[in-house]
């Protein structure tokens, strides 16, 4: 009897050491020194660890070509600077690559040279056709969706996300039309930033909207660290860019147009900062006039790369020594 | 000092690896790459891609009786089959309608345009929330809005889609309903492109990157008359008695190309068909094959590079010859080539009508009822059994006692004689859509027409589409019958005996009838803005000039103060 009691004091003494011994270094390691370099870390930039993009395209008809031609260029853009098609949100109101009335099947072009056929070979719709609605869009951002919706379908963010929202449709003052069937308000829509916010869903977001008023469209956004464009003021609709006379619509939108022109020439490198897209946008060539709200936003603009919010490029900083995560 | 330790780091290593390389090598996966070309009677090309996954169903994790390894059966599929307790799958997406008189029977089974899913699902207390799960699982794989067939469009056939794995052939019909229901929904109005071809490429083990898959260019491929992709996933005997099983993936892709549209020409080549050539066969496959099913007359055509191995009327059933290109052979790639000895093609006047097809369509006209006929034609000298399967959604309210069986031109012939079997689940509004199955038995060389009424149920304004004035499509009718082999269902004859499998002497064919599209009566969707409008300039006029003539005091206005007062005071008393 007295044996196993005197073997278990010892495994007791010794387990205690041992646990010491392993408490120590760490207790050391997780000083004032190492979380000074990993407040540096996040504090240095945005403070971002993963990009997230949404991209609506809320119109339905073919005579609507240019609005899935302006998202799925936007789509392109994302998945060229990084973003992977799991961090990617495409919702597309109908399909023109598919439609009958389109003289180029499986293809769709944002330029009538029609150099770049933005369909390519590897496209991933999330959500499509008459899923594209208000509900299923707030849901999605807000995260109160089925527990059967597919991962594809989910915005899986979180407080180290930054996320793009691109939008385009018809819209006006202070709502934008989904499918002509419904609309988004302003109102909705800060309101679901607002939850987002509450939920820790987002770290930071760029709201970039093209429609007629689309200004208007993000007046009424109240949560932080949200960055917001549109491409007309109250009163202004935003204009188509050109059209295709073989396509036999307009393909393209001005502002989405002179977004692009700028994107093109970024790569995941590109030190070129949101202040160079802002500045690089002239309202004569647009046709309209485009807005920035940055009140919400606690960085300086010519300090947010371009790549914060279109791509995803990873910080990754080499330390010495050994960092113990506790 | 390291080199030392190296013998016995490469030991533990090779420790490590015996078990799990004895593990995979004991797994017997296996994969085939097949390709048919068959030049159809109206100068039409069939392109049939199979790709066909067997894994062995003893590989089966003995614990939870779920695949623990994945070798080339792809890993995305094999756990959603395993968590939804799926026994078997088939899920299809089609544009385009097969043209029967033209073309014969498809190669694979085929389906009615749109996207169809049926599966058969373990029976137990779930299986509703597996299904609904399932649907919605598929629709984020392959960027469909399979979600859609919810409970308003899945329907439970107890007459047709039998299951297919081998242990449960038609011919054990009542084995396999043991603890298994199926499951079958349409979404006729579903687009397919690039986005659903993109995932469906992901699960072969090559990808479009080697083998017969480089072929399939989205651009090519959704630019022809017909264009069917599927997935069957099925349970398979490895022997005659069954005792051990396999687990079957079948990727196909059948599209239905036309070389005549550019140049008037029937010649074809791969790289004017699909824009691209075969680089080399896909290095895991066991076998990697084209096969073209060529004319019966020599003279009519020239074929380069000549073939590997010709089938010169092996089967009393194929009259043509059937040409094989061995892939695994082939070092260089390879450009096939079919050049026909003729100017222009000529249509034929005539078409070759299969034995039995179909047709359906709408009658009456008008917003409030209409009706749905289906004409079921068979041109053999013998009778047919058939089973008749349409599954009608809520909207439409079908009759039951304007069902009507009847042959054209033979009116003598009783319905009870055509009717064998018939089952019928009426609907429930907004949850269940209705059924409609039959047995029949078609007279020899007949004409037969099930037609049948319904009302048009006026929606409420919030459950129409986007589009509302387009109308709602309604699924084809499904026939399904055992047919021997023939000349209209001579293509999947020749795939069948190229691929080595066992023939059966009849094969299980399922028509499928075109889609239509029922107009409802569609309320004008500016009416709530209207009604807004008229009942504020309502209130502004009508209700405004009253109140306001009832509550205000008319008076005279005059010099003296006091009068004016006194009056004052009796209007409001009077008012009030």
């Amino acid at each position: 009897m007295r044996l196993p009691s005197l073997l278990r004091r010892l495994f007791l003494f010794l387990f205690s050491l041992a646990f010491l011994a392993f408490l120590t270094p760490a207790a050391n390691a997780d000083g004032p020194k190492d979380a000074e370099v990993v407040q540096e870390f996040f504090s240095n930039g945005s403070g971002h660890t993963n990009n997230w993009a949404v991209l609506v395209c809320t119109s339905r008809f073919w005579f609507n070509y240019r609005h899935i031609a302006n998202t799925l260029s936007m789509y392109r853009t994302v998945k060229r600077l990084g973003i992977p098609d799991s961090n990617i949100i495409l919702m597309l109101g109908d399909d023109v690559a598919c439609n009958p009335r389109n003289k180029f099947p499986a293809t769709v072009f944002n330029n009538a040279a029609r150099l770049l056929d933005l369909y390519g070979e590897n496209v991933e719709v999330d959500y499509r056709g008459y899923e594209v609605t208000v509900e299923n869009f707030i849901r999605m951002l807000t995260g109160r969706v089925s527990a059967d919706t597919p991962r594809s379908k989910r915005l899986l963010s979180d407080d180290r996300s930054n996320i793009l929202v691109y939008m385009t449709g018809h819209g006006g003052n202070e709502f934008l039309k989904f499918q002509d069937a419904e609309e988004i308000s302003a109102f909705d829509l800060a309101d679901a930033f607002r939850q987002m916010w509450e939920k820790r869903r987002y770290n930071e977001m760029l709201f970039m909207i093209d429609t007629c008023q689309a200004n208007t469209m993000y007046s009424k956004i109240m949560s932080p660290n949200i960055l917001a464009t549109g491409s007309s003021e109250l009163g202004e609709s935003s204009y188509s860019h050109h059209p295709d006379w073989d396509i036999g619509v307009a393909v393209i939108d001005s502002y989405t147009y002179y977004n692009l022109e700028f994107l093109e020439n970024i790569d995941m490198s590109s030190t070129k900062t949101l202040k160079d897209l802002f500045d690089s946008y002239d309202a004569e060539k647009i046709k309209s006039t485009p807005g920035i709200r940055s009140d919400l936003f606690r960085r300086p603009l010519d300090q947010v790369r371009v790549t914060d919010f279109f791509g995803s490029v990873q910080r990754v900083e080499l330390t010495p020594t050994r960092f113990i995560t506790t | 000092m390291p080199w030392k330790k190296l013998p016995s780091c490469i030991l533990l290593l090779l420790a490590l690896a015996y078990p799990v390389q004895s593990k995979l090598s004991s797994q017997k996966d296996s994969f085939q790459e097949d390709l048919l070309i068959s030049p159809l009677k109206d100068g039409k090309l069939l392109a049939h891609f199979q790709f066909t996954t067997l894994v062995d169903a003893g590989g089966l994790d003995e614990k939870d009786g779920r695949y623990a390894h994945y070798g080339l059966f792809p890993k995305s599929i094999g756990q959603i089959i395993d968590h939804h307790r799926v026994q078997e799958l088939h899920l299809t997406f089609t544009q385009g309608r097969w043209q029967y008189e033209d073309w014969g029977y498809p190669v694979a089974q085929s389906a009615g345009t749109g996207v169809e899913l049926w599966a058969w699902m373990k029976l137990d207390d779930s299986i509703e929330s597996n299904w609904r799960s399932l649907t919605n699982t598929l629709s984020g794989l392959f960027c469909a809005s399979l979600n859609f067939i919810d409970g308003t469009l899945t329907s439970q056939p107890e007459l047709s889609f039998r299951p297919e794995g081998a242990k449960n052939s038609y011919n054990h019909d009542e084995r396999m309903r043991e603890g298994a229901e199926v499951r079958y929904g349409i979404l006729p109005h579903e687009n397919v492109c690039t986005e659903n071809l993109t995932p469906w490429i992901k699960l072969l083990p090559c990808k479009s990157k080697a083998g017969i898959a480089t072929l399939l260019n989205a651009h090519k491929l959704y630019d022809t008359n017909y264009h069917s992709m599927a997935i069957h996933i099925r349970p398979v005997c490895q022997d005659a008695n069954c005792t051990s099983q396999s687990l079957e993936l079948v990727q196909t892709v059948t599209s239905v190309l036309d070389p005549v549209r550019e140049s008037g020409r029937r010649d074809w080549s791969f790289s004017s068909l699909f824009g691209r050539e075969i680089q080399s066969a896909c290095p895991v496959s066991d076998r990697s094959a084209v096969t073209v099913l060529l004319p019966s007359e020599q003279h009519e055509y020239q074929l380069t590079p000549s073939y590997d191995t010709i089938i010169e009327r092996t089967a009393a059933q194929v009259e043509r010859p059937i040409a094989v290109y061995n892939l695994s052979q082939h070092t260089e790639p390879l450009n096939l080539q079919m050049t026909w000895n003729e100017g222009e093609f000529s249509y034929p006047l005539q078409t070759s009508k299969p034995r039995v097809y179909a047709h359906k369509y709408m009658t009456g006209y008008g917003h409030e009822r209409g009706g749905v006929t289906v004409n079921i034609f068979n041109n053999m000298n013998e009778s047919q059994d058939i089973s008749y399967f349409d599954s009608v959604p809520w909207f439409l309210k079908l009759y039951l006692h304007t069902l009507e069986v009847s042959v054209l031109g033979k009116d003598h012939i009783d319905q009870n004689d055509i009717v064998q079997d018939l089952y019928y689940q009426p609907a429930v509004d907004r949850s269940r859509p209705q059924v409609l199955e039959m047995k029949l038995r078609l007279p020899p060389d007949s004409v037969t027409a099930v037609s049948i009424e319904f009302d048009k149920v006026f929606l409420k304004y919030t459950e129409h589409r986007p589009d509302a004035n387009r109308g709602f499509d309604v699924g084809p009718a499904v026939i399904t019958t055992l047919l021997p082999a023939g000349d209209d269902n001579l293509a999947s004859t020749v795939l069948e005996l190229v691929t080595n499998r066992d023939t059966p002497t009849r094969q299980n064919i399922k028509v499928y009838t075109e889609i239509l599209l029922a107009s409802l009566p569609t309320p004008d969707f500016s009416m709530p803005y209207n009604v807004i409008t008229l009942t504020c300039t309502v209130i502004a006029l009508f209700f405004g000039s009253i109140f306001n003539l009832l509550i205000r005091g008319f008076s005279v206005t005059e010099d003296e103060v006091d009068e004016k007062k006194h009056e004052n005071k009796d209007e409001i008393s009077n008012s009030s």
